[in-house]
């Protein structure tokens, strides 16, 4: 039922096979392009507010490669095939490419499950093994060229290389456009990873300037709090949405606390919502913090709960929290 | 895209051989050559060439090429 479903760590044993393990490149990669260039989309102009978390980028990139390889699969399955074994093969790169790139992105998927603080790490990891993939099979697909020339191609340009030698019977136009593609498709990846990247770690930790405060780069995003902890750790002020089971011991059930002060992984909060008192000020987040009657203390690796990131939009919350309690 | 018509079994049973012996001539499977033989994949120039000088005969006469 599933003959031939790895297709792409199989060698060609003549022309036909490797004609046909190209076509299904060619299909796998044209999915993996217009699913990138639809992501894109999403991300840009329907999904302006949303908050992408890093598994959410995880899982998205898993599907893509997934359906690129099913696509890919469409086109083989249905022809008779013997492949070569891979010691007589030719051409390795149909193998240890796929390889390696399988391999990275265990590897990132393993990082992320042994901490959740490494997942950005794992990711970019997992890019730049594949950018190195690439860059080797641009290299040796450019014999004949001066050392120089391979340099160029398999350093800044790798995918538009193999976008240029996967079909070599197409006419010069097609494999140019395939060349563009490729390039087009394979750097907005990166680019998509490596921005949230530097965005919410690199910049936020200090790794390019001054050191920041996380939620300064993430006014839209509504962060965990271990993503929280991971840009820079939880902050005095910081809004935090609070689970359902918690239960103080005056019997009310917080939904929101603002944070009063961290010590290791401690968090002293103030319950937002046990608001009793009410306020003319003009500065109605404030007023309510005054009116915080009650304070607890918590262990935030043990807290699932989300951290509010957004100043301005705390503060609205903050007053129709303080507006929904006094009326 | 061209069609193709294919006498390479023809030639084939003139030589009196089988599937898996002319595979092992040209260096191509077995299925392939079923491929050619049932006109469902277009040989390279190469692969056209090997066959034609395997049977002694011009190219034109194992594969024709309909446009």
């Amino acid at each position: 039922m599933f003959k031939n479903f790895l297709w792409f760590s199989k060698n060609p044993a003549d022309e036909r096979e490797a004609a046909i393990l190209s076509a299904a490149y060619q299909r796998a990669l044209a999915v993996l392009w217009v699913g990138n260039i639809l992501a894109w989309l999403y991300v840009s102009l329907i999904s302006q507010n949303s908050s992408f978390e890093t598994p959410v980028i995880l899982n998205a990139i898993v599907g893509l490669f997934v359906v690129s390889v099913l696509a890919g699969w469409v086109v083989v399955r249905r022809e008779e095939m013997t492949f070569a074994k891979p010691k007589t093969g030719k051409r390795l790169a149909f193998l240890w490419v796929p390889t390696i790139a399988a391999v990275s992105f265990v590897g990132a998927l393993a990082l992320t499950w042994y901490s959740p603080r490494l997942e950005y790490v794992g990711i970019v990891g997992f890019i730049a093994i594949e950018q190195v993939a690439f860059a080797i099979w641009a290299w040796n697909w450019t014999r004949g060229f001066t050392w120089h020339g391979r340099m160029v191609g398999a350093l800044l340009f790798p995918m538009s290389v193999v976008g240029y030698q996967l079909d070599r019977k197409a006419s010069n136009g097609s494999r140019l456009l395939m060349a563009f593609v490729m390039h087009l498709a394979f750097t907005l990846v990166p680019a998509a990873i490596a921005f949230p990247f530097f965005e919410t770690v690199a910049m936020p930790a200090g790794f390019f300037g001054p050191v920041a405060p996380g939620y300064e780069y993430n006014a839209t995003f509504t962060h965990t709090v271990l993503d929280k902890r991971m840009v820079g750790g939880l902050h005095a002020g910081d809004l935090v949405m609070l689970p359902d089971a918690i239960i103080l011991p005056s019997g009310a059930r917080p939904t929101y606390g603002v944070v009063q002060s961290v010590s290791g992984n401690d968090a002293l909060l103030e319950v937002l919502d046990d608001v009793t008192t009410s306020s003319t000020s003009e500065a109605p987040d404030r007023s309510v913090t005054e009116a915080h009657k009650e304070s607890f203390s918590i262990n935030i690796d043990g807290l699932v709960a989300k951290v509010i990131v957004d100043p301005p939009f705390a503060s609205v919350l903050t007053h129709s929290l303080s507006t929904f309690t006094l009326y | 895209m061209s069609e193709i018509r294919s006498k390479l079994k023809d030639y084939r049973a003139k030589l009196d051989l089988t599937q898996e012996e002319l595979a092992q001539r040209l260096g191509v499977t077995r299925q392939t050559i079923i491929a050619l033989e049932q006109a469902r994949y277009q040989p390279s120039l190469e692969l056209a060439w090997r066959c034609s000088r395997l049977f002694g005969v011009p190219i034109e006469d194992v594969f024709t090429f309909i446009t």
